[in-house]
Order: C-alpha cells, then sequence, then structure tokens
C-alpha cells in the first residue's frame, strides 16, 4: 500500500493528466470521454473513504512536496475532517455530474473535448484548494478555480450572454482574490509562518490581524456569491447545467464557506469577525430568498435560492461557535446534496421538455415519476421538512441561536426570515417544475436517458439516507465542529419537544402562507420595489466597468494629446527639473579641469554646435536631415579621437542608415516645415533645449567626477581575453558578459521590424483601398506584398 | 535628390527598356530610364560584394578588433541599401529575393539556441566558450560560441535593414 503522502499528489496529477488528456481522446470516443474522467474524483472519493477512519481519529494524511524552494513555496497536502467533508462534497459530487455529462450532451455537440478537460481541471484545483495546508497554495488553487470556472461559464462563446457572465464571474471573483491574496500575506507576515496547520494551532494576534481577516472575508465573499457580489452566480446561469450543479451548487461557492470554516477556530473571536460574516450572511440569506421568489427561470429560482443558502452557510460556519458550526458542516453536506439534484433535475427537464420557463412547464411530475419523486424530495430538504438531511441541519442551525443573547436572537430572527422563504421558494420550484397548472397544456416530454437520472437518484437518495440516519454522518461533522469552543450537539431526527421544533413548524407554515399567497407576494413585491426604487447589484456592476472605461478613456484623452512637442517637452523638462534640481543642490566642480585632450576635439565641438543650430533652423526638411546627419558624424569622429572605435564605427554606420530611413519617410512629406511656429514658442523651446544641454553637461561633468569605487570597465578588461576568448573588450561584453542583453535588443529590434511594416502596409491599405491579395500584417513587407506589382514586367519580358 | 528617389517611378511610367545593353544592375532595367543613372549602377555593381565581404569580415574579426555582429549588420544592409538606390526594388528583390522575416527570425534562434546549448553543455545561459584549431594556410583558428551568437544579431540587424527598405523603401513607391 503507497503511502498517503505520494496518493495526495497522485491524485492531484492524476486530475491534471486526465485534463489534458481529455480533448485528445474525446476526438475518438466523442462524449464518452465523461466516463473516462469520472476515474479522476472517483478514485479521490473512494481512496478518501478509506482514509476516513484515520482521519476521524485524528490523524490528518499530510504531504509535502518541495515546489519553488527559492521562495519557500511548498506543495504541503493535509486531508484533516473539515477537508475530508469538502472532498467527499468536490469529488463525490464532481463523479456524479461527470457521469451525468455523458448523457446530457447531444453525440454531435462541438467543443466536448475542451469542455470535460476544463471541467476536469477545475475538479482537482477544487481539490487542491480543500487539501492545501499553505495560504499562497490555496490561493494559487483559488484563482486556478476561477479561470477553469470563467471558461466552463463561457463555455457556449458564441454568445453574448454566456460571455458578459463568465466575465463578470472572473471579474468579480479575481478582484475578491485579490484582495483575499494582500490578506493572506499579512496573516503570514504576522505569523512568521504560512502554514495553515501551524496557524491554526498558534494564531497571530498583532495589529494588522484584523484588517487581514476582513482583507481574507472580501474574498470568501465574492466567491460565495454574498451581498453586493452575489450577481455573477445567477447570471453564471448561463452555463451548461452541470456546471451550474458542480461549480454553482456543490463546489466553487463553497470555498468561500471552506475558508471562513476554516479560519473561524482560530479567528472568530477577533474583532470584526462575527459582526462582519454574520451581517452579510443574513442580509445574503433574506435577499437571496427574496430573490429567489420572483423569477421565472428554473434555474435561476434555484440560483438565487443557492446564494440565499450560501448566506445561512456563511452564518453558521463564521459564528464561532461548536453549535453553529455543527449546523454549518451538516448544511453544507446537505446543500451540495439537495443543491445538485436539484440542478441535475432541471438539467433532465430541460433535455427532455426545451423549456425551464415553469410559466410554461405543466404536467411534467406525472411523465417523469422517477424524477419527480427525486426532485421533491430534495425540495423537502432544502425546505427543512423532515425526515430529510436538511431538516436535521436547520433544526440543528435554529438550536445553535435559540436562547442566546440579544445579538444571538436578531441572527435567529434573520435565520428564520430567511428559511421562511427558503420553503416559499422551493414549494415555488416544485410546484413550477412538475405541477400540472390549468390553462396550461401539458408539455412534451421525451423520455431522459438513465444516465441522466441516475446520478441524480444517487444524489438524492443520499439525502434521504443521511436524514433517517444521521448517525452516518454525525461522526464527520463533530470532528471538524469539535475544534470550536462550545457544546457537543449530535445530529438527529428528534430532539424532543423543544422550541427549536416550534420554529420550524412556524417556518414551514409561514413558507407554506408565503406560497399560496403567491400572487399578493408578487404584487407586494412589485409594490415594494417602485417606493424603494431599483437597488441592483448587477447593474452597479455594469456602471462599475462604464465607470472604468470612461475614466480610461478621460485619463487617455488628457495624457495622450497627441501633440509630440508636448511630449518631448514633457519629458525633457522633467529630466531638467527632477534630477537637474538635485544636482544644482549639491553641485562641486572641480578646478581641475582639462578643457580638451587635443586640438582638434575643439574644432570638431564647434563644427557639431554649429550644424545643431542650423538644424532647428532650417526651412527645408532635407537640409534639416542632412544637418543633423552632419551632427551625427560630428560625434563619431569625436568617438575616434577619444579612442573608441567600436562606438564610433557603430555611430557612423546608425547616422548613415538614419540618414537613408528619413530621405525614403522624406519621399511622402512636403519639402518645407509646413508653418513657422509662434516666436513665444521658439522662444519657449529654446529655453527647454539651452536647460537640458546645460543639464547634460552638469551631469556628466559631476558624474564623472564623484566615482567612489573602482571602474567596472578594468574587471571587465582583465576578464576579456581569458574569459570571453577575445580581445576587443567591447564585443566580448556585448556577446559574452551582458550576452542576455543582447539577446533581449534584437528582440525588441525584431518586434520593432515587425511593427513598423504593419503601421506602414496596414495604413497604405486602408488609404488606397487595394487590399485584394496582400496580407499586409502576415507578410510584413515580405514577398507575397511584392507579387502584384512584380507579375507585370514578367510578362512583358 | 533625383539619384535617392530614383525608385520612386510610378507605375504606370514602367516600360521594358530598350537600351540594346546588358543590364548593368539586376532589375534596374524596370526604372523608367530617365530615372536611371549609369554612374551609380556601375558603382553600386563594384563595390556591393565588397561591401558585402567587408561586413563578414567585421562580423568575424570582431571578437579581437573592431567590429562584431551589430556593426556587420548594418554594413551588410548597406550594401543593401545602395543596391536599393541605385536600382529600385526590383534590384533589391533580385538582390534577396527572400522574405525579410526570414533572417530577422532566423537570427533570433540562433542567437537563442546558442544560449541553450551553452545550458545543454553544462554551463549557464549565455555562457561562451571556446575551441582553437590549427588550420592549414590560416594558422591558429579560434571558434567561439560567442560567434555562433553574434551571427545571430548581424542575421537579426540584416533582417531589421531588409524589412525597412521594403516597408518605408519598396513599399512607398507603389
Amino acid at each position: 500500500m503507497p503511502t498517503p503522502e505520494a496518493v495526495l499528489l497522485a491524485l492531484l496529477l492524476l486530475h491534471l493528466v486526465l485534463a489534458l488528456a481529455a480533448p485528445v481522446v474525446a476526438g475518438q470516443i466523442g462524449r464518452r470521454v465523461f466516463l473516462l474522467m469520472a476515474v479522476a474524483p472517483a478514485a479521490t472519493t473512494v481512496w478518501a473513504m478509506t482514509q476516513a477512519r484515520a482521519v476521524l481519529d485524528g490523524q490528518a494524511s499530510t504531504s509535502t512536496t518541495s515546489w519553488v524552494p527559492g521562495l519557500g513555496l511548498t506543495l504541503d497536502l493535509r486531508m484533516d475532517p473539515l477537508s475530508l467533508l469538502m472532498v467527499s462534497l468536490v469529488s463525490g459530487v464532481g463523479t456524479l455530474v461527470l457521469l451525468y455529462c455523458a448523457g446530457y450532451f447531444s453525440p454531435v455537440q462541438q467543443g466536448v473535448g475542451r469542455f470535460a478537460g476544463v471541467l476536469t481541471a477545475f475538479a482537482g484545483s477544487m481539490l487542491g484548494l480543500v487539501l492545501a495546508d499553505d495560504l499562497l497554495l490555496l490561493y494559487v488553487f483559488w484563482e486556478l478555480t476561477s479561470v477553469t470556472s470563467w471558461l466552463l461559464i463561457g463555455f457556449d462563446d458564441e454568445d453574448a450572454e454566456s460571455r458578459r457572465a463568465a466575465q463578470q464571474a472572473l471579474l468579480v471573483t479575481t478582484l475578491g482574490g485579490l484582495v483575499m491574496l494582500a490578506g493572506l500575506i499579512l496573516i503570514a507576515q504576522e505569523a512568521g509562518t504560512a502554514s495553515i496547520s501551524q496557524i491554526l494551532a498558534d494564531p497571530p494576534t498583532g495589529g494588522a490581524v484584523p484588517v487581514a481577516l476582513v482583507l481574507i472575508l472580501v474574498g470568501a465573499f465574492t466567491k460565495s456569491a454574498q451581498v453586493p457580489f452575489h450577481p455573477w452566480l445567477p447570471a453564471a446561469m448561463a452555463a451548461p447545467t452541470p456546471v451550474s450543479a458542480y461549480l454553482h451548487a456543490a463546489a466553487m461557492v463553497k470555498a468561500g464557506i471552506y475558508l471562513v470554516a476554516r479560519l473561524a477556530p482560530a479567528f472568530a473571536v477577533v474583532g470584526p469577525w462575527r459582526p462582519v460574516v454574520l451581517t452579510v450572511g443574513i442580509a445574503t440569506m433574506v435577499i437571496g430568498g427574496w430573490r429567489a421568489l420572483r423569477q421565472t427561470d428554473l434555474k435561476r429560482v434555484l440560483a438565487f435560492g443557492t446564494v440565499s443558502q450560501l448566506g445561512f452557510l456563511m452564518v453558521l460556519v463564521g459564528a464561532g461557535t461548536r453549535e453553529a458550526a455543527t449546523a454549518g458542516a451538516a448544511l453544507l453536506l446537505a446543500h451540495g446534496l439537495f443543491k445538485s439534484t436539484l440542478f441535475l433535475s432541471v438539467g433532465v427537464i430541460d433535455h427532455s421538455t426545451g423549456t425551464r420557463d415553469l410559466r410554461v412547464l405543466s404536467g411534467v411530475g406525472r411523465q417523469m415519476p422517477v424524477l419527480s419523486t427525486v426532485s421533491v424530495l430534495a425540495a423537502l430538504s432544502m425546505a427543512g421538512v423532515p425526515p430529510l438531511f436538511g431538516f436535521i441541519s436547520k433544526e440543528a442551525a435554529y438550536e445553535a441561536f435559540l436562547g442566546g443573547d440579544t445579538f444571538d436572537t436578531a441572527v435567529f430572527a434573520g435565520l428564520f426570515v430567511g428559511s421562511v422563504l427558503t420553503a416559499a421558494y422551493s414549494a415555488r420550484f416544485v410546484w413550477g417544475a412538475f405541477a400540472r397548472k390549468p390553462g396550461c397544456p401539458d408539455t412534451d416530454v421525451h423520455a431522459p436517458s438513465a444516465l441522466l437520472v441516475a446520478p441524480v437518484v444517487v444524489l438524492g437518495a443520499a439525502g434521504l439516507v443521511l436524514g433517517l440516519v444521521p448517525a452516518l454522518a454525525d461522526p464527520l461533522v463533530q470532528a471538524y465542529s469539535s475544534t470550536l469552543p462550545g457544546e457537543q450537539e449530535h445530529l438527529a431526527l428528534w430532539h424532543g419537544l423543544k422550541p427549536a421544533l416550534l420554529w420550524s413548524v412556524v417556518t414551514l407554515l409561514s413558507g407554506a402562507a408565503l406560497f399560496v399567497l403567491r400572487e399578493r407576494v408578487r404584487l407586494g413585491q412589485r409594490r415594494l420595489t417602485a417606493v424603494l426604487g431599483r437597488i441592483d447589484a448587477d447593474e452597479a456592476y455594469d456602471s462599475v466597468l462604464v465607470g472604468v472605461g470612461r475614466t480610461a478613456v478621460r485619463s487617455t484623452a488628457l495624457v495622450q494629446s497627441g501633440s509630440l512637442p508636448l511630449y518631448l517637452g514633457t519629458v525633457l523638462l522633467t529630466v531638467v527639473l527632477l534630477p537637474g534640481a538635485a544636482l544644482l543642490a549639491q553641485t562641486t566642480v572641480s578646478d581641475d579641469l582639462t578643457a580638451w585632450d587635443r586640438p582638434l576635439q575643439p574644432v570638431v565641438a564647434v563644427v557639431i554646435a554649429v550644424a545643431a543650430i542650423a538644424t532647428a533652423r532650417a526651412r527645408r526638411r532635407f537640409t534639416a536631415v542632412l544637418l543633423l546627419g552632419a551632427v551625427g558624424y560630428g560625434i563619431a569622429v569625436l568617438f575616434v579621437l577619444q579612442g573608441g572605435p567600436d562606438l564610433a564605427l557603430t555611430q557612423f554606420l546608425v547616422e548613415t542608415l538614419a540618414l537613408v530611413i528619413f530621405v525614403f519617410v522624406l519621399r511622402r512629406l512636403p519639402s518645407t516645415f509646413t508653418h513657422r511656429s509662434l516666436r513665444l514658442s521658439q522662444a519657449r523651446r529654446m529655453a527647454v533645449a539651452l536647460s537640458v544641454g546645460a543639464f547634460v553637461t552638469l551631469a556628466v561633468l559631476v558624474s564623472t567626477q564623484s566615482r567612489t569605487a573602482p571602474p567596472a570597465s578594468q574587471a571587465y578588461l582583465d576578464r576579456a581575453l581569458p574569459e570571453g576568448g577575445g580581445s576587443n573588450v567591447v564585443n566580448v561584453i556585448l556577446v559574452d558578459f551582458r550576452g542576455f542583453d543582447t539577446l533581449g535588443e534584437i528582440t525588441v529590434l525584431a518586434v520593432a521590424a515587425m511593427g513598423i511594416a504593419s503601421l506602414v502596409l496596414a495604413g497604405r491599405q486602408r488609404h488606397s483601398g487595394e487590399a485584394e491579395g496582400e496580407t499586409a500584417l502576415t507578410a510584413a513587407g515580405g514577398q507575397a506584398v511584392d507579387e502584384p506589382g512584380d507579375r507585370a514586367p514578367e510578362a512583358i519580358r | 535628390m533625383s539619384d535617392i528617389t530614383a525608385g520612386a517611378a510610378p507605375e504606370g511610367a514602367r516600360r521594358p527598356v530598350d537600351s540594346g545593353a546588358a543590364p548593368r544592375l539586376s532589375g534596374a532595367d524596370e526604372l523608367d530610364p530617365v530615372r536611371r543613372s549609369v554612374v551609380l549602377e556601375t558603382a553600386v555593381r563594384l563595390v556591393f560584394h565588397t561591401v558585402l565581404i567587408f561586413s563578414l569580415y567585421l562580423l568575424f574579426a570582431g571578437h579581437n578588433q573592431p567590429g562584431g555582429g551589430f556593426v556587420g549588420g548594418l554594413v551588410a544592409g548597406l550594401a543593401f541599401v545602395l543596391r536599393y538606390i541605385a536600382g529600385g526594388r526590383a534590384a533589391l528583390r533580385d538582390a534577396v529575393p527572400i522574405d525579410p522575416g526570414l533572417p530577422l527570425g532566423l537570427g533570433l534562434v540562433v542567437s537563442a539556441l546558442t544560449g541553450v546549448v551553452a545550458m545543454l553543455a553544462g554551463g549557464q545561459f549565455l555562457e561562451s566558450g571556446y575551441v582553437t584549431y590549427t588550420l592549414p594556410l590560416l594558422d591558429e583558428v579560434k571558434v567561439t560560441s560567442a560567434l555562433v551568437f553574434d551571427t545571430g544579431v548581424y542575421l537579426v540587424v540584416v533582417g531589421l535593414v531588409l524589412g525597412l527598405l521594403r516597408t518605408l523603401g519598396a513599399e512607398a513607391e507603389r
């Protein structure tokens, strides 16, 4: 039997390998690729079950692999009870969803391989996230789930709505992820380690910890779709249904909950934690439930229901008491089971009837008895009806907050309202999906394949079994909640006649009443909206995006005026003012300056100066270019006189080439400068030019005199022949000592050459409109572009 | 200035030359006869190959004397500039019937691979080494890996100049 360490890493790698292989394999076996993909999460589930006994006894499976030793990054994996709970959700539900996919997609569906690969990659990332025992590793997996989820939501990339939804999910969750990263780094610095288990064992108490926690919570809130970041989740319903069931019910949205549950034992007592988590959680639970009541698309009913339940979970796992954590862990499991059942059922309905609109669907329940039975069970579990697992977790939640202080009571009131709404939208879902509605003809149903229904049945049955025998889940739940302070509260179907039971009954009755009076509720909601005005977080998201775009346009217009003199003036003046002022402040030019070494130098200098002034005064462009060339050649002569033949050679050649290129460009320009600038602006330019000249002179004088260390050039001179094998030290520096720089520079040259070609050729095409047969960008000035003109003379010959 | 802008003959003005004489510079016969310059064409014919060989000399000598890949590439590029100025874009095309992207990309690959080979040989990226042979006539010849790297630089610079000639020169004519 291999060691647990090896297996943990091997399971992650198995996901990766299968994900990479998926597109290739799908080309051979089509949609059956999903059955192959299911091997990875199935193997993980089986292995996790074999380890369960040891993990529950307190022996967490761990694995440590060195990853980036230079940064102190290690692949630390650890499976403790909370991770085991998440793994059973992530991999258990993942297996069933992948099996379901094999029946969901049509055999001729395009892009199945890519989808299967990304979905498996997501399952692996999520597995890594819940197993990571290092804050930075957790962050890496966290962002991997964001990216894979972006690809999955945007699966139908020809649909604008799904592209928008994918982008929204990506922007919101990665924004939160970045904020969270700052928090994680703060915590790691306070604690002196990034290891999660060490941080939890010995929580840091520094002043930065509350700030870090709030930052981390922002990340958790965005990922778990808490108010006001929630709109991305309903929008993400544009994804194929298996994605909704897996990412947006069982796995990814639980990442935030997981993180809060992970940190709560150590940090729930820290100042801002409880107020922030509980307020946001309650608000999310109520708003999500409220919005779910008005949806007409079954998937969106479930999506807002998920938002609501995520708020519920956030409250339970964030409260930081053992009772609440017990309820939270149970609800985590229950929600994963019933919500994925419901999503997959909607997928089956959509698949068999072609619609998800609850105003159109009618009489589906009688035509699909198995599916409707399972779905109704799941919905009852969601509403909190005994004897289902959802009831047990809700009962435990009520117990946790009843009879406490005022704060607890306020939280309970929020949970109660949210649960009433949950019961109401559960009823709305069942009615909408399966009931026979008066005035609606029965919907045509094509019998779904067994592969579609079987996973749904398994998931739904699990909820019932756990409800009847809660002792199956109890050890797992207790193993986690025992890490928090409070009294032990076993999961049980019957707790005796306690206030919680009474409140459960009241919840169900109120929920039923809300459902029965749904027409009135609908009108009431509409009236309330009219009174309060529309506050829509989704519109807020849009206006933020528009605002960012507008700010970018405005600041670009402000900074990029398009005036070359302005750019140049800004650059030059900045140089003169900032380093120039510093230079003037501490300048001591020593007296022993020699004016020149050879008498020829001042002569060349005068020539350069005269040519430079003449360049600025030239009226014809061609004259200006020639004079500029004279300046350049003059400088090359100075290099020669100073004893730098390599530099001089390069200067001569570059100057010549520049001259030629200038002339090419001049052919397209008028021969004289078109308009003379005003006298005032001339004076201003002269001032800038003179001050830049003065600055450079001063800078050279000062910098050559202020040497304190021996020049680096001596070392190069010494090393050139023995190490570089050459006696031309300039060349040895270029190709050996600083070879990397040279490689970078020639890359820049190549990119510049392609850029010029693209600019010139693309611009020319636009002007002349003779685009046929010319692919200017790809040819980059190549042979293909020359052809049309060159064929003619050949024909004449 | 008319010599320099010789290539600017408009498309319609082009006609076959019936001068009876052999073309002095390959491709130049596609130019408008009015714009041709006998002196320039002959001069370029004389110096073109010499300049190219000089550029190779600079490339090889660079490690111990003034020169190197960059300078050599510029000189080779200027040889092509001369050809273009004297004979227009047809002369340039006859001299280098390849896409300028080829030397550009090839040069980058050669330079980068030199670095990789150094790594494969157990050194650092771009670390250089050399071997000394004794060849007949040439006596001792030292071949350095830096020369290969410099050849890449040479090719990139040649490609850059050719690209500029095509885009700003030849293409702008049409």
